[in-house]
């Protein structure tokens, strides 16, 4: 379906009194060409939305700049993948991927480092499906280069970093394009639960909401949720008072709220006037418990998601609680440890084959996370299959001293600087916080002085325990450690 | 093997391949325009094979070398066969093939798969006017006899089929280009990690 060029929409008079409105009524401003660089498609009452919410008296000292990047020829491929999305809900079937897939991949071999030098040459992947490897985390960490496309246009590229639990960076390269079909996913997800945003380029669309000790804020419109307004904001009261929150958040007061289970439990602690029309909680596990609590004090759909950086999008909560496998253009098996799927019914390690990364060809890559796969209909309506006893990241919430959320993300920011091979970092319920970290081997105890402070400036005066165990670890099954918990509940 | 005393110099063998009368020059039948000869590369095969190993080959052997297709690549990998056939005519050369262990099969394996290789990376062209060309053919077909020249040792004949190894070039290049390949990838992605990325509604 070819989507019509976006063309400027007549202005509309400004509102009154903005507080608290969600009324399509910005004023046009000239659009500026970085601004034009970084948001192609952009019009003009779209660049006075995005004027608004960067310049609004309260909004937060803004520490990055980027844009959609979204050209029209993505757009139309988004509304494609879009209507794909809605009329491809099938159960999921046992075995190999479909025929598109498997030609997609047999395509991909000859140009794929990766999948040439480890399928076999006369492997022939219908038939063989379980035998061939898998991929794992490390394969992005350590050989990203074999995993690319040989031959593959650059241009496009824009890179996005995890550090996940264990604090190594891992660099995911993707296309604008492919970043931007997650919220054509979220459309499938949102009207599941009877949410169907009437976006405009007058309005503010949507808020991606953190809460940590550090992260990057800025304000953008989004061409896929037809320009609306967008904002990345982190609630930690010292990078942004909690009255100016409050006074920005009613100002803008858009319809989807995206964050994870941390930033959604700060946002209700500080009481942020906010009447969103759905909740997507994302990155880590949220708890029915929790659930409850924010569809109670919201009145709102509370919608889970299980993603992450490496794979996009893979499932979503439906009305009925299940998580169901969202893109149709993703295989979700359930592996062993040897490879083989799981007989039907029991637990496995999710791992995904496709995608829309052309950077990141994901073959049968190995997520670390466990469930059930199940076919049956949902009383949902949603043909797609479910996963079942979905056991993802659990959140883990520290608190500094003052009582802010400390996400781990800032903790592993902080332990990077120093040479520290593996750790294992606990807070209790009383705030007392332990980190037991096995140093580089040979290293200077010079170079590890300034840890127990880095940490203290993070967390402020909370009791603090810092010790070295060089046998850190040695006990554990494969020589792993969690390297987070914490006794704080989000809850509360 | 063995180094023989009566080989002659590569000289000889240079000039024997210069020298190609205009039959063995011209193209494979079934690669020649209507009314044109052509070389019918089985038959060549079949009377080199019978003087050597004193019996003809069996025909599955001989189809290898008819055409299946009509493309470049195979009228190229005949025209190898017919080259190194001819070369093998050189009656000093054919003379110390009698003794070589296991002649059919060196035999075999020369026309078949060294060949095949050679033309996959090789325009067979090139011998007739690439003096480094012919010497590869040269050493190439002595190696599968495990032949060599006199004062050369085995060493010294393996490192100067090396250096002028057109397999051997075209496996280094794809091994440059797979390593180039990779760091342009890798140095791109280094650079645009520090770049801002594009803007998206999920925090993962």
């Amino acid at each position: 379906m070819a989507r019509k060029p976006v063309k400027p929409t007549k202005s509309a008079p400004r509102s009154t009194s903005a507080i608290g409105s969600r009324a399509s009524s910005r004023k046009p401003a000239p659009i500026l060409p970085g601004v034009r660089a970084r948001q192609p498609l952009i019009t003009p009452r779209a660049a006075g939305m995005l004027k608004d919410l960067q310049e609004h008296p309260d909004a937060p000292r803004w520490n990055y700049t980027c844009g959609d990047r979204i050209a029209q020829d993505d757009l139309e491929a988004l509304d494609a993948f879009r209507e794909a999305l809605f009329a491809q809900r099938k159960p999921g079937r046992p075995g190999p991927p479909g025929p598109a897939l498997i030609q997609r991949y047999a395509e991909l071999i000859p140009k794929v480092e990766w999948l040439r030098s480890r399928i076999p040459p006369r492997a022939d992947l219908e038939r063989d499906w379980e035998t061939l490897p898998t991929m794992t985390r490390e394969d992005l960490a350590v050989r990203i280069g074999e995993i690319m496309p040989d031959g593959c246009d650059l241009t496009p590229m824009v890179v996005y970093n995890t550090s996940g639990t264990t604090g190594h960076r891992i660099d995911i390269p993707n296309t604008p394009r492919g970043a931007s079909s997650y919220m054509a996913l979220l459309d499938y997800a949102l009207a599941q639960h009877g949410v169907k945003p009437k976006f405009n380029d007058g309005q503010c669309g949507s808020f991606l909401l953190c809460a940590q000790a550090q992260t990057i804020m800025y304000a953008a419109v989004h061409a896929v949720w037809e320009n609306s307004g967008f904002a990345k904001l982190n609630l930690n009261a010292s990078v942004w008072p909690a009255e100016k929150a409050a006074r920005y958040c009613k100002e803008f007061n858009p319809p989807v709220l995206c964050g994870d289970p941390v930033s959604f439990s700060e946002m209700r602690r500080l009481g942020l006037p906010l009447k969103p029309k759905a909740l997507l909680s994302t990155a880590m596990s949220l708890s029915p418990a929790l659930k409850q609590i924010l569809e109670r004090t919201y009145k709102c759909a509370v919608i889970d998601t299980y993603s992450s950086n490496e794979t996009g999008l893979i499932a979503y909560t439906c009305t009925q609680g299940c998580f169901h496998i969202l893109p149709h253009d993703l295989h979700v098996e359930l592996l062993a440890p040897d490879g083989r799927q799981v007989k039907a019914g029991a637990r496995g390690e999710i791992a995904v084959t496709g995608g829309r990364n052309p950077y990141v060809p994901l073959f049968r890559y190995r997520t670390g996370d466990w469930a059930r796969l199940e076919s049956a209909p949902c009383k949902c309506g949603d043909a797609a299959p479910r996963l079942l006893d979905f056991e993802g990241r659990p959140p883990v919430l520290f608190r500094s001293a003052s009582g802010a959320p400390v996400n781990n993300v800032d903790i592993s920011r902080v332990l990077r600087m120093f040479p520290i091979v593996q750790h294992r970092f606990t807070q209790n319920k009383a705030g007392a916080c332990e980190l037991v970290a096995r140093a580089m081997p040979g290293v200077d105890a010079g170079y590890l002085r300034g840890l127990e402070q880095a940490l203290k400036d993070l967390l402020g005066k909370v009791p603090l325990k810092v010790r070295f165990d060089e046998k850190l670890g040695e006990a554990m099954r494969g020589g792993k450690v969690v390297p987070y918990a914490s006794e704080m509940t989000l809850e509360r | 093997m063995s180094l023989s005393e009566s080989l002659p110099p590569l000289a000889e063998f240079l000039r024997w391949l210069a020298e190609m009368p205009p039959a063995f020059r011209n193209n494979p039948e079934g690669f020649v325009g209507k009314g044109q000869p052509g070389v019918r590369v089985a038959a060549v095969v079949a009377d080199l094979y019978e003087s050597v190993a004193g019996r003809l080959p069996e025909e599955e052997f001989l189809n290898s070398f008819r055409p299946e297709k009509k493309d470049d690549g195979e009228r190229n990998r005949l025209r190898w066969v017919l080259f190194a056939a001819y070369l093998l005519w050189h009656e000093k050369l054919r003379g110390q093939l009698a003794p070589a262990q296991n002649l059919e099969a060196r035999l075999r394996k020369l026309l078949l798969q060294e060949l095949s290789a050679l033309s996959v990376v090789s325009k067979a062209d090139v011998v007739l006017s690439d003096e480094e060309r012919r010497e590869e053919l040269i050493r190439r077909v002595l190696g599968a006899f495990e032949l060599r020249f006199t004062g050369e040792s085995a060493a010294d004949a393996a490192d100067r089929l090396k250096q002028i190894d057109s397999v051997e070039r075209q496996r280094l290049h794809a091994e440059l280009k797979k390593r180039q390949e990779k760091l342009r990838k890798e140095e791109e992605l280094r650079r645009k990690a520090e770049e801002e990325a594009a803007s998206k509604s999920s925090r993962e």
